[in-house]
């Protein structure tokens, strides 16, 4: 469930003015049900178009946005329920956050889908377990907040309407570390325990390496590439055309190999990195 | 979408009315302005048109663009144009039918009223806002605004005011943009309901735009304060404004149109309109 | 070199009146110098008080009790309006939003904003704006409108804001988290040209590891204390506390710490470079070998 087929799709911002500007062009690609896909990109390649367009946000000028198999770009679709089948997590989602107290922000959603009040507290706390805060939060004023916790209360808000697929833009920018890591965290565990489609939205190549199954790279309004997580990475050469780059551990691994040493370079995380390393190292002792 | 709308209409350049000196080309538009209502027959309508057309090439404005901003006159226009056909009361009745009198007089000045409104948004649009930077008419207005100075009020920060608004319409405008796409994909309608219910709908809009306001608000303060911002007092400028001979030479060509105006009405024959109020 | 701005047993809070425990002060007694000329780089998780530190170092905030000193100039209460300019002349400042900072429409007449509140004269103005924008590679932008830059461009367009006010010490307050990473590397390489190429003092706040690895001296704070402070590899070499503050280390560190650690091979901490962690790595492979 939650599987994305984009077919042919066009899309022009301020069409037939004179600031037109082609952001799609003849777009075609899958993004898989059950795992998560990150969508990469050097700022202006149309990714963020193309997310809006999951959700019917945007209409493409031509070409099909299919849901399980159910296109939803048609005329007559009903644009309201396919954005609570597709949840879009927008970059810097604090700034979206209006209601007194942080229960009724994350129901915003639930409430709008016209649930309910048990079913909204029992999705509300349900969201709450995945971003990592505490229910006592949630008599709180969200301006009351730290940044951090305001980001994690927004993206409660999209969670708690359960999308079959959830879309986030940018869920760490402007995060320190620690942070990071939790938000991508929780998201790993959100995909895990529920099934549903995650496509994430980044510019850091190190975290799509550790988080994502599969890969769609982006460029000038064209899908350049896409595939599973590992053998996009293999792809330096394309990737540094598209703008991109690779995680630093693989910049490090291929610095390593020139130096000599049969080591694989096919390597994109740390704990992989640690691996290979660990098993080369087991293989020259047993030769001894 | 909000940010289709075309904002601060200026078109950078480098014409002689480009050029020219803010505070002179403000007045020189008043002085235009001034001769577009003096026009009292056709030919110093024709004139007033033709010094139009005239400023238009010299600024090197397109002239698609000058057309495409009359667009939303065209209503008014229309209304206009629509009334004094039906209602005037001339002389020469070409139709006649119940209440309705088409007379030729009626035609002649629907005619030369849309002329008149029409050459008062081509000349104020290239005369000022298509060739002048909206930092520079805040300039312009800030300069002609300084004798009330002595009267106690402090042009510098109106003026002040008037440049951060325009610097910041862009930036709220995109985020007006994203809180509504963003509240959107949370189920947010703008689009159904009564009165009531799409006010209250704007909530969810309004609120996180305020607290943004304020935070660009509060967050520029601070970043003035730190590049040493307190008012006019001592403070320079890096394009410190004098007009120059060139520009009261463009100011007195203005001046002369006014003059040829009001020498036509007088010496030309032909119809006249002073009857009619319109624009 | 001496020491061109010193911090002494500091002390902070916005709302000193009512926090009465200074256990909950934002800063927690910091003291400090910054040498003249160095790239100091302060890391902390958000909330630790690292922004609080640069606003305390312009003036922005004035410290609750201890003192601040710029250029030999001692304050330890509310300055005068004058005192306040003249250290804001010496020490500029690069905010976080590059939406925020930017208060006119055209790209020069924004750089020329600070000298003119100064009262600098026009022509002299006119030069410095154009070294300015020549320095931060923004020249052919003169014109533009600062609506239709990017984030990165529009930082560097408040850096030469800052510049033509020729300060001597540049305070980056978080001026790269919002940006993309192509942003972001033409910020940092704006910077490091400043500390290199005209010798200015630099104090970068961030928490992007990765930014911190070419400066002279890195500084971590957490809870609103200095928490680690020294030399690039120095700091990183500390892994396990970095982490304690919220913050991670390079990759590369990660997987020395790592094979350290768990296979017991001896290398150095704190390796940031890729191609010098390559060489040493693989010696110690080799000599494993034999």
């Amino acid at each position: 469930m939650g599987k994305i087929e984009i077919k042919n799709v066009t899309y022009t911002y301020s069409k037939d003015t004179p600031f037109e500007k082609a952001a799609l062009k003849d777009v075609s690609a899958v993004f898989e049900d059950n795992r998560i896909t990150g969508l990469i990109g050097h700022t202006g390649c149309g990714k963020s178009t193309l997310v809006q367009l999951f959700n019917g946000l945007l209409v493409p000028d031509c070409g099909e946005v299919l849901i399980d198999g159910v296109n939803v770009s048609a005329k007559g679709t009903d644009k309201r329920a396919l954005r609570f089948r597709v949840g879009l997590v927008f970059q810097y989602p604090e700034y979206q956050l209006f209601e007194e107290t942080v229960a009724a922000d994350i129901a915003f959603g639930p409430k709008n889908m016209g649930l309910d009040d048990g079913e909204i507290k029992r999705r509300t706390l349900e969201a709450l377990k995945f971003v990592g805060l505490p229910p006592t939060i949630l008599s709180e004023s969200p301006f009351d907040l730290s940044g951090g916790q305001k980001r994690r209360v927004a993206i409660a808000g999209v969670l708690a309407m359960e999308p079959e697929v959830l879309v986030l833009d940018e869920p760490a920018a402007g995060l320190d570390p620690a942070g990071r890591d939790s938000i991508f965290g929780g998201i790993r565990e959100y995909q895990k325990e529920t099934g549903r489609s995650v496509i994430i939205v980044s510019h850091s190549m190190e975290d799509m390496a550790e988080y994502t199954d599969d890969i769609v790279v982006m460029q000038e309004g064209r899908v350049k590439a896409s595939g599973r997580t590992k053998d996009i990475f293999r792809q330096r050469e394309m990737l540094e055309e598209a703008g991109l780059s690779v995680p630093g551990i693989t910049l490090f691994m291929t610095e390593l190999k020139r130096k000599g040493g049969g080591i694989d370079v096919g390597v994109f995380t740390v704990s992989d990195a640690f691996e290979e390393i660990k098993k080369y190292v087991e293989g020259v002792k047993k030769q001894c | 979408m909000l940010r289709d709308i075309t904002l601060g209409q200026y078109f950078p350049g480098d014409s002689v009315i480009h050029r020219m000196d803010p505070a002179v080309k403000i007045l020189a538009s008043v002085v235009y302005m001034v001769a577009v209502f003096l026009c009292r027959n056709i030919w110093s309508f024709a004139f007033i048109l033709a010094a139009s057309v005239f400023s238009t090439a010299v600024s090197k404005i397109p002239f698609r663009a000058v057309l495409k901003s009359m667009k939303p006159l065209v209503i008014i226009l229309l209304i206009t144009t629509f009334i004094n056909v039906f209602f005037y009361e001339g002389e020469t009745v070409l139709v006649s039918w119940h209440f309705i009198h088409i007379t030729l007089e009626g035609i002649l000045n629907a005619l030369l009223i849309a002329v008149r409104i029409i050459c008062l948004l081509i000349g104020t649009s290239v005369i000022l806002t298509y060739t002048t930077s909206p930092i520079d008419i805040t300039d312009g207005i800030e300069r002609l605004l300084k004798p009330l100075a002595m009267l106690g009020v402090d042009v510098h920060i109106f003026a002040m005011m008037m440049a951060i608004a325009l610097r910041f319409i862009p930036t709220l405008i995109e985020e007006t943009d994203r809180i509504i796409s963003a509240q959107k994909a949370r189920g947010a309608d703008f689009d159904s309901g009564n009165l009531v219910s799409r006010a209250k709908a704007l909530i969810p809009v309004l609120i996180p735009l305020f607290a943004a306001a304020l935070r660009h608000a509060l967050d520029l303060a601070t970043a003035m304060e730190c590049r040493c911002y307190h008012g006019g007092e001592g403070r320079t400028k890096m394009n410190e404004r004098k007009p120059k001979a060139g520009d009261f030479v463009l100011l007195g060509a203005f001046v002369i149109i006014g003059a040829c105006v009001i020498i036509i009405n007088k010496y030309a024959p032909g119809f006249n309109t002073g009857s009619v109020t319109g624009a | 070199m001496a020491d061109f701005i010193t911090l002494k047993d500091l002390w902070f809070s916005y709302d000193p009146e009512n926090v009465k425990d200074r256990e909950n002060y934002i800063l927690k007694g910091i003291s400090l110098g910054i040498e003249e000329g160095s790239f100091v780089c302060v890391l902390g998780h958000n909330g630790s008080g690292k922004s609080t530190l640069a606003k305390i170092m312009n003036l922005v905030c004035t410290p609750t009790s201890g003192s601040v000193t710029v250029d030999g100039r001692t304050i330890t209460e509310e300055p005068d309006e004058d005192t306040v300019f003249e250290i804001r002349g010496k020490v500029g400042m690069v905010f976080q939003n590059p939406d925020n900072q930017l208060v006119t429409t055209i790209v020069e007449d924004d750089v020329a904003f600070g000298p003119e509140n100064l009262g600098v004269p026009s022509e002299e103005i006119r030069k410095r704006v154009d070294a300015a924008l020549a320095t931060v590679g923004m020249t052919e932008y003169a014109k533009h409108s600062t609506s239709m830059l990017s984030g990165g461009q529009k930082q560097r367009v408040a850096i030469a804001g800052v510049l033509a006010m020729q300060p001597r010490c540049i305070i980056f307050d978080e001026s790269t988290a919002m940006l993309d990473p192509q942003g972001r590397r033409a910020v940092m390489d704006t910077i490091e040209k400043l500390h290199s190429e005209k010798g200015m003092t630099i104090i970068h706040i961030t928490h992007n590891m990765d930014e911190a690895v070419n400066a002279d001296r890195v500084i971590v704070v957490n809870d609103g204390r200095i928490f680690l402070d020294g030399t690039p590899s120095e700091v990183f070499s500390q892994e396990k506390k970095l982490r304690e503050a919220g913050l991670g280390v390079l990759q590369v560190t990660e997987l020395f710490g790592m094979l350290t650690r768990e296979l017991g091979m001896k290398l150095p901490g704190g390796i940031t470079d890729n191609r010098k962690g390559a060489e040493i790595l693989s010696s110690a492979l080799k000599n494993g070998k034999n």
